[in-house]
């Protein structure tokens, strides 16, 4: 089966407004996205684990309302941003397509 | 064996060097240093930051400060510079007649012409024309795009969408008809409603066609030759973008106004010359030549410049305590320029590049107050100090330590205020000049073309070249070249043009890596190599550049990675040599005056 490059997004009782948030984000700047439920995880080891599944190298976590985005190139104790509120899922969703494109990232706002 | 200091007082560094001279007059130099000047050059304030550099100095010379016997200092040039801009055109649209910018993410694509609606009013209205619909915040993209469906479906005509929140995508994605969708317009609730409009979004990888082209927006708005003329600002500030939006209001207006900027009198030894500002730099400095020695500066009363050289003239005469009437100019460097200017009118934040002309100028004082500079010194040390003499003169002692020069010899010194000149013949005559516009005037025109409103980190810009954050581990830099780091950059850096300091800033603004070198250095050659050709020419016997056979370069904006090289081509076209100094085989371009000072105190 072929799978079009996308970033993958791994999920475990999803807040379903972070979620939708999230997926506003990365579909506005134009990147394509896949989400499977999972298992319950720690919410970086899931978003770690997306990453090796991505085509795209970006894995995003969504374990209940927290989010987490890794990319495969970085060590695995490290990630790109984590957040746990609603406030920022959009911006979360623009900044992991934006890694994909090489654009630099929106500010999160805190 | 005695221990003496030689001070160099600059416009924005103060150097030292310590040497020691043998009973049969040998010089030995031992150390240097360099500090930040405190306050402006010639004034008491300069004391503080001598005595920091001197402390430095004298700690790693390895002797102290009571072994010293003497302090030089220079009879510094009685000339200080300043800078000053003025816009001469100003684009003024009325009635909010275009939105022209560069949102990350457009949607859909083409152009769609029609009149502007509310989304959630359209139902209300006739079916019979096409319609353009806004949809602001309150609105999200599930419900803006259900509504559009319902609406064409109804048998509404929809042609395209202007969209405040940053959804254009998301829009474009839920609905069944593809129209060019313009989101991020910030402005939205000053869009004139059923005004005739057109949105444009181009392809991918292209920018806009149509509403970028004078005759095109006549097409769509059937204007006639004179509304044509009237709309080319507006075409012209559309040029490059990916999507944009024109509406044509009843009153609608957009004007590319002439500022009056006023002219400058321009007095000279031989004659004086009234230029219009509006006539651009080129004008100015040709007139400048004609006039002989400049004798003063006046701007017609009334005028934007008037104000501008008056500012100048006042600030001038607070620091040197005489009256505004005393103070004369002496030389004057114009530069075109062109400033962002935020459009009055415009709906998602759009600037015009607005054309300025910006001015450099060198004010002679009767004389700084050096005197009592070397007084409060001697006060605060207790060690006798010498005004040695004059600045050129010490400049040219230094830089004939630099291997491999001899006389006779021009040096061009490149400062942060000034860009003087001097030449030595073989009989030791020496010559020399103080030109208005250097390092602070770049720095200027570098904040201000790339509207920056932030002169340190212009100032890093001027100073350092650039990378491009390309992955979370590597960087490309402007030569092309890949870095590499073991640990990911922070999340701010990542695809940002960064300046290559040790810490590396992150430039905040979409301007490409590109554009920034374009500006920098066409500001670095609008200032350097134009007064370094000034200025030479000026010195050269009979005044003839090819008369000069080798140059030296020193002062701090030698030091610049690019300037030198700039002036070395320049100056290769008349066959000159020409290369940065290395005052005493060791300091580079640095400390040219201060060893002079030395220097001079052996030999007559």
């Amino acid at each position: 089966m072929f799978h079009k490059p996308a970033i993958t997004i791994l999920t475990y009782k999803p807040n379903e407004s972070m979620l939708k948030e999230l997926l506003a984000g990365i579909e506005e700047e134009g990147v394509n996205f896949e989400v499977q439920a999972d298992e319950y995880s720690n919410v970086k080891f899931l978003a770690e684990k997306a990453s090796k599944l991505s085509k795209l190298e970006v894995g995003i976590a969504v374990l209940e309302n927290q989010i987490c985005v890794h990319v495969r190139n970085l060590p695995k104790d490290k990630y790109l941003f984590k957040i746990e509120s609603k406030e920022n899922a959009r911006r979360i969703g623009y900044n992991a397509a934006r890694y994909v494109k090489g654009n630099s990232f929106v500010e999160l706002d805190y | 064996m005695i221990l003496t200091a030689g001070i160099d007082i600059g416009n924005s560094s103060t150097e030292a060097c310590i040497a020691s001279i043998s009973e049969e007059g040998k010089l030995h130099f031992i150390s240097s240093s360099i500090t930040k000047t405190t306050g402006v050059k010639g004034t008491i304030q300069n004391v503080d930051g001598i005595i920091t550099v001197l402390k430095d100095v004298m700690n790693k010379s390895g002797y102290s400060l009571e072994d010293l016997k003497e302090i030089r200092i220079n009879e510094a040039a009685p000339v200080i510079g300043d800078t000053a801009m003025e816009t001469i055109t100003e684009t003024i649209i009325t009635e909010s007649a275009m939105i022209g910018h560069n949102p990350s993410t457009p949607g859909g694509i083409g152009i769609g012409i029609g009149y502007t609606a509310k989304l959630h009013e359209l139902m209300d209205l006739d079916k019979t024309p096409s319609y353009i619909v806004i949809i602001p915040e309150s609105f999200q993209y599930e419900e803006a795009a259900k509504q559009i469906n319902n609406a064409l479906e109804a048998g509404y005509s929809i042609s395209g969408a202007v969209v405040q929140r940053d959804e254009a995508v998301l829009i474009n994605n839920r609905i069944n008809k593809i129209i060019p969708i313009v989101d991020e317009v910030k402005h939205i609730e000053n869009i004139p409603l059923n005004s005739l409009a057109a949105v444009e979004v181009a392809e991918s990888g292209y920018t806009i066609r149509a509403l970028c082209n004078p005759y095109d927006i006549a097409s769509i708005f059937s204007l006639d030759h004179d509304q044509t003329r009237q709309i080319v600002p507006v075409a012209k500030s559309l040029i490059g973008t990916r999507s944009a939006v024109v509406i044509k209001t009843p009153s609608g207006e957009v004007k590319e106004k002439i500022i009056p900027a006023g002219s400058l009198n321009l007095k000279g030894t031989v004659n004086s010359s009234q230029v219009n500002l509006d006539f651009g730099a080129e004008e100015i400095m040709k007139n400048l030549a004609f006039v002989g020695e400049l004798q003063d500066v006046e701007g017609e009363s009334g005028t934007n410049v008037s104000g501008m050289i008056n500012s100048v003239k006042s600030t001038m005469s607070q620091l040197t305590g005489e009256t505004v009437d005393n103070i004369r100019i002496k030389d004057i460097l114009a530069v075109d320029t062109f400033l962002p200017v935020r459009v009055s009118g415009g709906l998602a934040g759009e600037t015009f590049m607005e054309k300025a002309v910006g001015l450099a100028v060198m004010v002679k004082t009767n004389k700084l107050p050096m005197l009592n500079i070397a007084k409060k010194l001697e006060e605060a040390l207790n060690i006798n100090v010498k005004i040695a003499g004059i600045e050129a003169v010490m400049a040219v002692m230094g830089a004939l330590t630099t291997p491999g020069v001899g006389l006779p010899l021009a040096i061009l010194d490149l400062g942060a205020g000034s860009t003087d000149a001097a030449i030595v013949d073989r009989d030791g005559y020496v010559n020399s000049i103080h030109l208005a516009g250097a390092g602070e005037m770049v720095t200027m025109l570098i904040n201000s073309e790339l509207g920056l409103n932030d002169r340190n980190l212009a100032e890093e810009i001027k100073k350092y070249p650039l990378a491009k954050v390309e992955s979370l581990f590597q960087i490309r830099m402007e030569n092309r070249e890949i870095k590499f780091f073991k640990d990911p950059l922070e999340t701010k850096y990542f695809g940002r043009v960064v300046v290559l300091k040790e810490n590396m800033i992150p430039i905040y603004s979409n301007l490409s890596m590109e554009k920034i070198i374009e500006v920098r250095r066409s500001a670095k050659e609008r200032v350097f190599v134009e007064n370094a050709l000034r200025a030479l020419k000026q010195v050269a016997p009979m005044n003839n550049i090819r008369n000069i056979s080798s140059v030296v370069m020193v002062g701090g904006s030698a030091l610049d990675f690019e300037i030198p090289d700039m002036i070395l081509k320049e100056l290769s076209k008349y066959k000159i040599i020409a290369g940065r100094g290395n005052i005493r085989g060791v300091e580079g371009p640095r400390n040219a005056v201060a060893t002079g000072l030395v220097m001079s105190s052996v030999i007559k």
